[in-house]
């Protein structure tokens, strides 16, 4: 039993990774085989492991209703609205008052996620904007050479990279310059240089650390030394 | 004419927008009312997305029209996770995720290396050429590339030559946060726009709010 | 009170309310900005418009409603794109939330261009695993999604007799709200030389300019100033698409440009006043301690 639950899962990732690696060095039909299948397994078991999110989640909710936790009165909300939703897309007919069923538009599934889901979404994201405007005003400051800079580059960024941000550039003077006209002040110019070189350059010199990380991390799953994908206990 | 239920959902959407828009106030039960029911329609319609869209065609459809059983593996593994919210029986969910994410660690490995760490290192190091600006630029990517790895290499103490190096890796790095700053604030305003214009639209002239 | 120490304790709720108005007064009285356009977004717009007529290309639109006023303007315009160059789409996500969003934008554009679904384009709908289905795709189209988003089986159509995987697409787009421009990147574009761009959050676009820069996006668009600046491509190029009225296909980013312009300013107006005052705080707090 203690094999089943500690030593062969180790066995079932060091050969599905191993295989897995060497396959992309030797092309063949078998090799394609191997990837297709293992690729369609992935896409049922990641489907299955969505839901077990769905599920803690539930348990969550029906636990703090049997507890009477503070607030537990909402829980019957949730419930309520995933019972809804859930028979709107899977009741193998169209609900009285809608003309289709399912997932179709016109059904009371597609109803819901249009007027419910969608709202919700959005402006639970949107409410953002009001405190990353006052976080900006209150704590922005250049403090130190670093956070000048930050602060630097983000207001170029803000200011040109929407239109006003154009028509400041086109009204401030031209100078010459190798033949070539030029603005004091071109924003559009300058928030493209700064995306192109300096922030192009520090992004992907941060992207090599990480497909380094990613290869090491890939390597010590494969050969056993990290486990924490297992869980806790024995 | 406007559909009834269009009419009656943007007046709900409308509500439920404002009520979630309530929490810039403060947290309000009109608020919290909103959050929970968001909550479990959105579960509910992840159930039914990953049930039409994988379960279904997948698994029961495979069985079912192309008599493919091999999905029954799978599906067990698959069943084995959900018994995570089982204490005895969590162990089984190791079988799935030993196949998933050690078959994946294998199978990326190739991919990192060719199509984004070579490609990006040798972009990194292309031949000097097109003019006095374009070369300057590609001296700044070396320089910033070469002292931002520097920054992140912890196996050296960062004092004399290499602390000056990554000291400049930071000036790139601020740059680089401030650009994204920069950009997340207009992604957010962005979201807010859009709201605002659903609701302005939504009782405009033709608007799907308006029954007058 | 002075006022350097009234801006610097100003209540949050005085911010919140300039947002407010801000966006919503340019909403309701435009002011008509004019947008420009970047390189990045016109070098997408150039590659599109360089497919031959009748080619294939894979859509990624891998993003749901939070992200919906970002890029659903963008989905919206590209499908018009396309569509105008009789190009055949192959649709799908790799999002969750996305699908049934992304059901009303195909629904909507290829109404309006009396395009049939299985001949001139496929929703595919969503699959779990990101690169699990990126990787399928350059297999088999027909074998990573058995059926399309309404169960259509799509071995049998039309448009998969001449289609088998990411091989045969002549290019990619992917518009993402995460981190999947990277895989498709590494699992499609870059394995099968396919080329591709990507239409992101203005969040993530920074991130993706190293790919830009690489040569490995064509281009770049980033948040709903990306979308706006296609949207002003594809009106000035085919004056014909529908920018009016509820059946309206492009033109919704360009409409909250104005908005955007206005909090932006606002923005960094408000944070130069602030430094301003934290600095002229500061020398005085420095004084009082040298006259002490």
């Amino acid at each position: 039993m203690i094999f089943l639950k500690r030593q062969f899962p180790i066995i079932i990732a060091f050969v599905a990774g191993i295989m897995l690696w060497i396959r992309y060095y030797i092309p063949s039909e078998t090799s394609n085989s191997i990837e297709e299948g293992y690729l369609n397994w992935v896409r049922i078991i990641v489907g299955f492991a969505a839901i077990l999110g769905i599920l803690s989640l539930l348990q969550h909710h029906l636990i703090k209703i049997r507890l009477k936790r503070p607030g537990f009165a909402f829980s019957y909300v949730t419930i309520a609205a995933f019972i809804l939703m859930m028979l709107a897309g899977l009741a193998p007919f169209a609900i009285p008052g809608f003309a289709e069923k399912n997932m179709e538009s016109g059904s009371l599934f597609n109803w819901l996620y249009e007027f419910t889901f969608i709202p919700m979404q959005a402006t639970m994201f949107s409410v953002l904007a009001f405190f990353i405007a006052s976080a900006a005003f209150r704590a922005f400051r250049a403090r130190s050479m670093e956070a000048t800079l930050l602060l630097l580059a983000a207001l170029i960024m803000m200011v040109g990279r929407v239109p006003i941000g154009d028509l400041i550039s086109n009204a401030t003077p031209t100078f010459q310059l190798f033949g070539n006209d030029y603005h004091v002040i071109d924003l559009e110019e300058w928030t493209s240089w700064l995306l192109n070189v300096p922030n192009a350059a520090a992004k992907r010199g941060i992207l090599l650390g990480v497909y380094l990380s990613q290869i090491a991390i890939a390597i010590r799953i494969i050969f056993g030394i990290e486990r924490t994908y297992m869980g806790g206990g024995d | 004419m406007i559909p009834i239920g269009e009419l009656i959902g943007t007046w709900i959407a409308v509500g439920l927008t404002l009520m979630m828009f309530s929490f810039i106030y403060r947290d309000n039960p009109a608020f919290k009312f909103g959050e929970h029911l968001y909550l479990g329609i959105s579960v509910g319609y992840y159930v039914n997305i990953q049930y039409w869209n994988v379960i279904y065609p997948l698994v029961i459809q495979a069985m079912k029209q192309q008599h493919n059983y091999w999905v029954l593996i799978p599906t067990v593994l698959g069943i084995f996770i959900l018994l995570r919210v089982v204490p005895s029986l969590g162990w089984l969910s190791r079988m799935a995720f030993a196949l998933y994410i050690g078959g994946f660690a294998g199978y990326s490995i190739p991919y990192i290396v060719h199509s984004l760490l070579l490609p990006q290192l040798s972009q990194t190091l292309q031949p000097y050429s097109g003019g006095f600006g374009p070369v300057v630029n590609q001296v700044i990517i070396l320089v910033a590339v070469f002292s931002t790895l520097v920054y992140f290499f912890f196996s050296l103490e960062h004092r004399k030559t290499v602390g000056a190096i990554s000291r400049l890796g930071i000036v790139f790095i601020m740059v680089s946060f401030g650009a994204s700053f920069g950009y997340t604030v207009m992604g957010r305003i962005s979201l807010l726009i859009g709201r605002f214009q659903f609701i302005l639209e939504s009782f405009a002239e033709g608007g799907r709010a308006r029954f007058w | 009170m002075d006022f350097v120490t009234l801006i610097l304790n100003l209540d949050r709720k005085i911010i919140f309310a300039f947002v407010a108005v801000l966006v919503a007064w340019p909403l309701i009285w435009p002011l008509a900005l004019p947008i420009e356009t970047t390189p990045e977004v016109r070098s997408i717009f150039a590659a599109i418009e360089a497919l031959p007529n009748g080619s294939d290309i894979i859509i990624a639109a891998d993003y749901d409603p939070s992200s919906k006023p970002e890029l659903q303007p963008f989905t919206y315009s590209l499908l018009a794109h396309c569509f105008e160059k009789d190009l055949k789409v192959h649709l799908l996500t790799l999002w969750p939330g996305g699908p049934a969003l992304i059901q009303q934008a195909i629904e909507d554009v290829a109404a309006q261009y009396n395009k049939t679904s299985g001949t001139d384009y496929c929703f595919l709908g969503y699959k779990p695993g990101n690169a699990a289905v990126v990787g399928g795709l350059t297999n088999s189209i027909t074998g990573t999604y058995p059926t399309d988003f309404y169960n259509k089986q799509t071995a049998t159509m039309p448009l998969y007799q001449r289609v088998q995987s990411v091989k045969d697409v002549k290019y990619i787009v992917d518009i993402a709200a995460g981190a999947t421009v990277e895989v498709w990147i590494a699992f499609a574009s870059a394995p099968e030389k396919v080329p591709m761009s990507a239409a992101c959050t203005a969040v993530s676009a920074a991130g993706y300019y190293a790919y830009y820069t690489a040569g490995q996006l064509d281009g770049i668009s980033g948040g709903m100033k990306g979308s706006a600046e296609y949207d002003v491509l594809l009106m000035n190029n085919y004056p014909t698409v529908k920018v009016g009225g509820a059946t309206r296909i492009a033109g919704n980013a360009v409409k909250g440009m104005d908005a955007q312009s206005a909090v932006h300013l606002f923005i960094v107006l408000s944070i130069i006043l602030a430094n301003i005052c934290y600095f002229i705080a500061n020398k005085r707090q420095r004084d009082e301690r040298r006259g002490a």
